[in-house]
């Protein structure tokens, strides 16, 4: 099954992420920022990334314009529920730049799983 | 006048004496012996060696001029007696500044001419000559008085221009005496000796039961010997605290209407002559607090304070007087003022220092426009750089930090100006809360702000810095009604971790900011207080600023948190002059990695 590389600095949000993933069969690295993810990018064979926005040291665009520089077809979610001010401008930005899709943070699992097969399977 | 008190003024003047390195009677005896001995010949007024370059001025022919001078004085003024005619020599000065003493000569007299007023009554008079001396003539007090005067005056201005320096020679004093044969020589004397002879004497005459009265007994403001009180004043009592406390509160009265008046302009004849009066008022108590300051109790200089990191207690080195870096903040405000500056850096080869003037952007998140720009002035010392607001954060360099401000002023002022009438942006300039709070700080900056053109103001915004925590409300609205009205706003920078917004929630003012440099803490804990600290802006009704949004994390978390305007490297680098307003959105902050990519491509 595919390998879904999941990034967040809220590690709950990992935690309930990754159990969604996992329950519908996709195998499940996670990372804590930017750097984390590509350095975890670099030792697995990622088929998707599902990235925050909103993270430390290097945020959720930045990290989709450096994988599309290293992996230009890599499919990649941006999330995010546009932390206390709720400004959604940056999942705007993020699809401007690179990102496949778009997740607005509350979503549910099923969201979640149907944003991944839709990313992984664009044909239909 | 209680025996006690007289020990305690003996007791200060004694360890003034000490601190100045002398003071001991044994020590002033030995010292008299030499000075006797030095009297007998008057040696060049440079007897130092220099430390640095030499610089263009014969010491001798100098001295020889001088003399000249001190005896037409003496011939025209029956009233000098021995030791009422005082010298300063500031050749050392001089000296210590090497080949830049040119470009900073006009501010160091300044500072000299500043803290001979300080210590002069009304009848007392200075002059200068030529460029390294000044002959003071006292008008009321005996030698040793006069002495003990000039000591205070050479502690002021080694203070003022080099703070806690100690390897500095010593300012060269010298008392003008006639011999037996009534010949003028000039007797040397340090400043210790005369503060120690001066405590002697003072401890002599409190023993002494046939003593004169105390004179501090006789001075009240109305009486005309209180502008010019004998240096035992100076040591102050309970009496002067309390004409001290009068002035002060009938100084916050006026300040109060004046504010009023400034903030709520009707255009009203009678308005403006009361504004007038009042100014002229508010003159006159300044004056008599000046004066009566003089006799408030003299205080060790605060020293550096410790502060609490997170690495442990460490002294806080950069709270120490930089010397270079104040006499190239000099330099600028000189060059500033005759505008002769051209957006050049300021640059001591010597000590590889680099001060250079600039503009940071200020992004305005909803409208999506850079509307304002920050003035900085920053230091590079050998390769690292810091703003120069960083550079003398303490409360020991309030000086230094005046000066910054006004040079900061200077600069957009010219900058502005150049724009002619055209700009369209708005430039903030930081100020220091202390600069605003300190009187004769507050009234050069006055100065400044009232040569403002009316059309400049329409551009100017204020950042008020280093604000105590603790800053009472009346304070607060205080040191704004300075600015505002010569600006479109005040922004009142808080800490990030301890805001103490609401207090600001109560006054007139409108915006607050915050500047993530300030922090220590990693970027996860500054997400974590950013949002912390912008509900609380909200809640108090405030726009909210940000500064030192250096990466793009912490510019998209500024933008979560909810900040209004948001400045750092991810919005846009400091560039040399500010621009006008132009719009930027958010995916600007990743135009440069989309370049660098296809570049790569």
């Amino acid at each position: 099954m595919a390998c879904v590389l999941l990034v967040d600095d809220d590690d709950l949000i990992l935690e309930t992420l990754t159990l969604a993933l996992t329950d519908n069969g996709y195998d499940v690295v996670t990372a804590s920022d930017g750097d984390d993810a590509l350095s975890k990018f670099e030792q697995n064979d990622v088929a998707i990334v599902v990235t925050d926005i909103i993270m430390p040291n290097k945020e959720g665009v930045e990290t989709i314009l450096q994988f599309r520089q290293v992996s230009p077809d890599l499919p990649i979610i941006a999330m995010t529920g546009g932390g206390r001010s709720g400004r959604l401008d940056f999942l705007s930005v993020a699809t401007k730049l690179g990102a496949t899709d778009t997740l607005k943070k509350p979503f549910s699992p099923d969201e979640l799983i149907a944003a991944v097969h839709r990313a992984l399977n664009p044909a239909g | 006048m209680p025996k006690e008190t007289d020990k305690d003024q003996d007791s200060i003047w004694r360890r003034w004496a000490r601190r100045l390195g002398g003071g001991t009677a044994p020590a002033v005896q030995e010292s008299r012996r030499r000075t006797g001995q030095a009297a007998a010949s008057v040696s060049p007024a440079i007897a130092k060696p220099a430390k640095k370059t030499a610089i263009a001025y014969d010491p001798a022919a100098e001295l020889a001029a001088f003399e000249k001078e001190l005896r037409k004085i003496a011939a025209a003024q029956a009233s000098v007696r021995a030791g009422r005619l005082q010298m300063l020599n500031v050749g050392h000065v001089a000296a210590h500044f090497g080949p830049k003493w040119s470009k900073v000569v006009d501010r160091v007299h300044g500072i000299i001419e500043r803290a001979l007023r300080n210590r002069l009554g009304p009848r007392d008079i200075f002059r200068r000559h030529r460029e390294l001396f000044y002959v003071v003539v006292f008008a009321d007090i005996g030698g040793s008085e006069a002495r003990a005067r000039m000591a205070l005056v050479s502690d002021e201005i080694n203070a003022a221009l080099f703070g806690d320096e100690e390897d500095l020679a010593p300012l060269e004093l010298r008392s003008a005496v006639f011999d037996v044969d009534g010949k003028l020589v000039l007797e040397a004397y340090s400043a210790a000796d005369a503060i120690g002879e001066y405590a002697d004497e003072q401890a002599a005459e409190t023993e002494a039961p046939d003593s004169t009265p105390d004179e501090r007994e006789d001075l009240s403001l109305d009486d005309g010997n209180a502008a010019n009180p004998p240096v035992s004043a100076l040591a102050g009592n309970a009496h002067d605290d309390a004409k001290l406390r009068e002035v002060k509160r009938a100084h916050e009265m006026i300040r109060a209407r004046l504010q009023h008046l400034q903030t709520t302009p009707s255009g009203d004849q009678n308005q403006e002559v009361e504004y007038r009066m009042l100014h002229d008022l508010e003159d006159e108590l300044l004056r008599l607090h000046s004066r009566l300051a003089q006799r408030v109790p003299l205080v060790e200089r605060e020293m550096p304070k410790t502060l609490k990191t997170d690495a442990g207690t460490k002294v806080d080195e950069e709270s120490i007087y930089p010397r270079p870096a104040t006499l190239l903040l000099m330099e600028a405000e000189n060059a500033f003022m005759a505008n002769d500056y051209d957006r050049r850096d300021f640059v001591s080869d010597e000590h590889d220092l680099c001060l250079t003037f600039s503009y940071r952007p200020v992004w305005y998140v909803d409208a999506r426009v850079i509307g304002t720009y920050f003035v900085t002035a920053h230091f590079k010392e050998a390769g690292v750089e810091k703003t120069a607001e960083r550079a003398f954060r303490r409360k020991l360099n309030d000086d230094v930090n005046a000066l910054i401000d006004r040079c900061l002023l200077r600069r957009a002022l010219l900058d502005i100006a150049a724009t002619d009438r055209s700009a369209t942006s708005i430039v903030a300039v930081p100020v220091h809360y202390a600069t605003l709070r300190h009187v004769s700080h507050r009234r050069t900056l006055q100065y400044l702000l009232h040569s403002i053109p009316n059309w400049c103001r329409e551009h100017l915004a204020w950042e008020i810095l280093d604000v105590p925590p603790d800053a009472l409300r009346t304070h607060i609205e205080e040191a704004a009604s300075v600015l505002r009205p010569f600006g479109r706003s005040a922004i009142w920078r808080t800490s990030l971790s301890v805001p103490n917004l609401p207090n600001l929630g109560m006054t007139t003012v409108k915006s607050a900011s915050v500047h993530l440099n300030d922090s220590m803490h990693t970027e996860t804990q500054i997400f974590e207080e950013m949002n912390l600290w912008c509900a609380a802006a909200e809640e108090t009704g405030l726009k909210s600023y940000v500064r030192g949004a250096d990466t793009r994390s912490l510019a998209v978390a500024a933008v979560s948190a909810g900040f209004d305007r948001i400045a750092g490297d991810a919005v846009g680098e400091r560039i040399e002059t500010f621009k006008g307003v132009m719009s930027f959105s958010s995916e600007q902050m990743y135009m440069s990695m989309v370049s660098e990519a296809f570049d790569r491509q």
